[in-house]
């Protein structure tokens, strides 16, 4: 019952990641439950899904399918469906009651793609983990079969993107301009995981000659892309007025962090980006940042002070611990904070508050993103 | 590395047979793992002197599911085999073919393998295919060759029909492949026989026939393999060439 929430409603689990990562792809993804996970996630965590074309299907999951393991049902449906979508890759997700009963999605794929010939991938998604690692899996899948070095010669510079979902960067816009921003600095966006992202990029993405992580869910392809094709990584998401990122892409950048969390603000939103803001204002002053995931915090890109916040309790309890004078956070958590004197910035995150908040995200390459950044300096 | 399953009615000897196999395999050199994924959780039981380790499940349950190490699931016996117990839930309520999943995943989490750094992996696979918990060794990934003990009676063999028709049906997803049985013997009239008829249906054919001796029950009453408890006798004998006879017709990945 530790994990149980009263005020906050349930953050978008891994399924849900992993549907983002491959929405823009051209593929059928098969969501295998009775229906309730894939309407969570068309409804609730995908901006993008009202007017879309995406193939996202829900394979109607029924008791006695459970109970019979009707798999064979389900590939000649998917088969069948992709007769007429003509797919780039087809995809099954699990949720929890494949994983309760054993599915062997992978094994599915595997008959899939015998079948009917198109790059079948199975996802062992549970509902038991969140957005990120969904999405992280999917990256690194897609890249260990798709990736592969070209020899053809370089004209421009050109960069990946890695972790480029609206779960993280929400419905106005922010997404976009990120990658406009890189391209002022002379590279070519050749490959955007996730929104945009084509089979043809990730064949090239060994190509580029940085990878820039904008999100924890990209960091495992980066190490991966690293690892395979020698592509180096930043982690680093541009803020408006901030020369940090220029920095960090021309490799002069010196972090100037401060440790310590008494007295200091507290950011909880998604690593990368909360990240980058505590860099912003290290640039500024010398106030002490925490960087708090509600989903897990990565130690590679982490500072000492750092905490995961794993459940509504541990986040009532830091919020009101009194260490904190600036809180920057989803808007549904400030009504979680009981003192009166601890200034709460929103900062909405669609992983947490859904369609609540999500056209409200300020511009992160706008005067909104300063204006935040002064509140917290004031 | 081979990794090998074995199958079969319940009670037909599969633990006896592939305990015996380990203790041959590492007799022969080999680095040898074993895994028991029956939630009575005795599979390696005569390798470790009669005395049950701690299943992973056990153990998950006792420390709870991020608490555990490698070095709580993982037990090397004094002939120098790996063993491990997959375990089950409580009797009577749970889910056994979803603990063997969960044993198998957490196997991974831990490391297991690039701890032991196994030349042969042996999965002794409680009864029949039952469920996707009990296919979990002949899944992606993990056993290669399937084996199956068999006698010449007639629920042995409807067993060891069901367990060929499910790896072959698997095989469309490039799994693991139906290698031959192992005839446990049972003393039934003509049972070799017997056995060739029906595998005349089921395909494959015999790999070596293990004749029943009083050895086995003596070394298990030693808690021991009969490798290990009766090296000179002939049973001992006839694992080993058992083993060798698994060598030549496995491939080392």
């Amino acid at each position: 019952m530790s994990r149980l929430c009263i005020d906050l409603p349930p953050f978008s689990p891994d399924y849900s990641g992993a549907a983002a990562a491959l929405f823009d792809l051209g593929g059928i993804v098969v969501m295998h439950d009775a229906s309730g996970c894939t309407g969570n996630y068309t409804g609730f965590d995908e901006p993008r899904w009202l007017g879309s074309r995406s193939a996202v299907f829900c394979s109607g999951m029924r008791r006695m399918d459970a109970v019979l393991g009707n798999d064979d049902k389900f590939i000649e449906k998917t088969v069948e469906a992709a007769k007429s979508l003509n797919p780039s890759v087809i995809a099954y997700l699990g949720s929890p009651v494949p994983m309760v009963i054993g599915t062997d999605l992978e094994g599915m794929a595997a008959e899939t793609e015998n079948l009917c010939g198109v790059p079948s991938f199975g996802f062992n998604t549970t509902g038991q983990y969140y957005y990120d690692k969904g999405a992280s899996d999917v990256f690194v899948t897609l890249i260990k079969r798709f990736a592969k070095k070209s020899d053809k010669p370089k004209e421009t510079k050109s960069a990946n993107v890695l972790g480029l979902l609206p779960i993280d960067f929400g419905n106005k816009g922010n997404a976009e301009r990120i990658c406009s921003y890189i391209e002022s600095f002379g590279y070519n966006v050749n490959s955007s995981f996730a929104i945009g992202l084509q089979v043809e990029q990730i064949e090239r993405c060994g190509d580029a000659d940085i990878s820039i992580v904008v999100s924890k869910s990209g960091l495992e392809a980066a190490k991966l892309i690293e690892k395979k094709f020698g592509v180096p990584y930043i982690c680093a998401v541009p803020l408006h007025n901030s020369d940090i990122f220029e920095k960090k892409l021309n490799g002069t950048y010196n972090a100037k962090s401060v440790s310590g969390n008494d007295g200091g603000i507290l950011i909880i939103h998604e690593q990368v980006f909360a990240n980058s803001i505590r860099e912003e204002i290290a640039e500024k002053s010398d106030i002490s940042v925490t960087v708090a995931g509600l989903f897990g915090i990565e130690k590679s890109v982490s500072m000492e002070q750092d905490i995961t916040l794993p459940n509504e309790t541990a986040v009532k309890n830091e919020i009101n611990s009194g260490k904190y004078s600036v809180i920057l956070a989803d808007p549904l958590i400030k009504k979680l904070l009981k003192r009166d004197n601890v200034k709460f910035v929103s900062l909405p995150h669609v992983a947490v508050s859904s369609k609540l908040h999500w056209d409200e995200y300020p511009d992160y390459l706008g005067q909104e993103m300063s204006d935040i950044i002064s509140v917290c300096l004031e | 590395m081979r990794k090998i399953a074995i199958y079969g009615k319940g009670g037909i000897g599969k633990s006896t047979t592939t305990s015996n196999l380990s203790a041959a395999f590492a007799e022969m050199g080999y680095k040898v793992l074993q895994i028991g994924c029956d939630p009575k959780a005795d599979s390696t039981k005569n390798l470790t002197g009669g005395k049950k380790i701690t299943s992973v499940l056990d153990a998950i349950r006792e420390k709870g599911d991020g608490g555990i190490t490698a070095e709580d699931v993982l037990f090397q016996s004094p002939s120098g085999v790996w063993c491990v117990e997959a375990g089950g839930p409580t009797p009577g309520i749970g889910c056994a073919g979803r603990g063997i999943i969960t044993a198998f995943e957490k196997l991974e989490e831990l490391g297991a393998y690039d701890i032991c750094k196994p030349d042969i992996i042996l999965y002794d696979v409680l009864g029949d295919v039952v469920c996707g918990g009990f296919a979990m060794p002949i899944r992606g990934g993990y056993a290669k060759d399937v084996f199956i003990v068999t006698s010449g009676e007639m629920m042995a063999l409807y067993a060891a029909s069901n367990i060929a028709s499910a790896v072959k049906n698997f095989g469309k997803r490039g799994y693991a492949q139906y290698s031959g049985v192992i005839l446990n013997s049972r003393n039934v009239p003509d049972e070799k026989e017997i056995v060739n008829k029906a595998l005349e249906e089921i395909g494959g054919s015999i790999v070596s026939v293990v004749p029943r001796d009083s050895a086995v029950q003596e070394a298990e009453n030693q808690g021991k393999t009969v490798i290990e408890a009766l090296p000179e006798s002939e049973m001992a004998e006839c694992y080993r060439n058992l083993a060798k006879s698994i060598i030549e017709l496995t491939e080392d990945e």
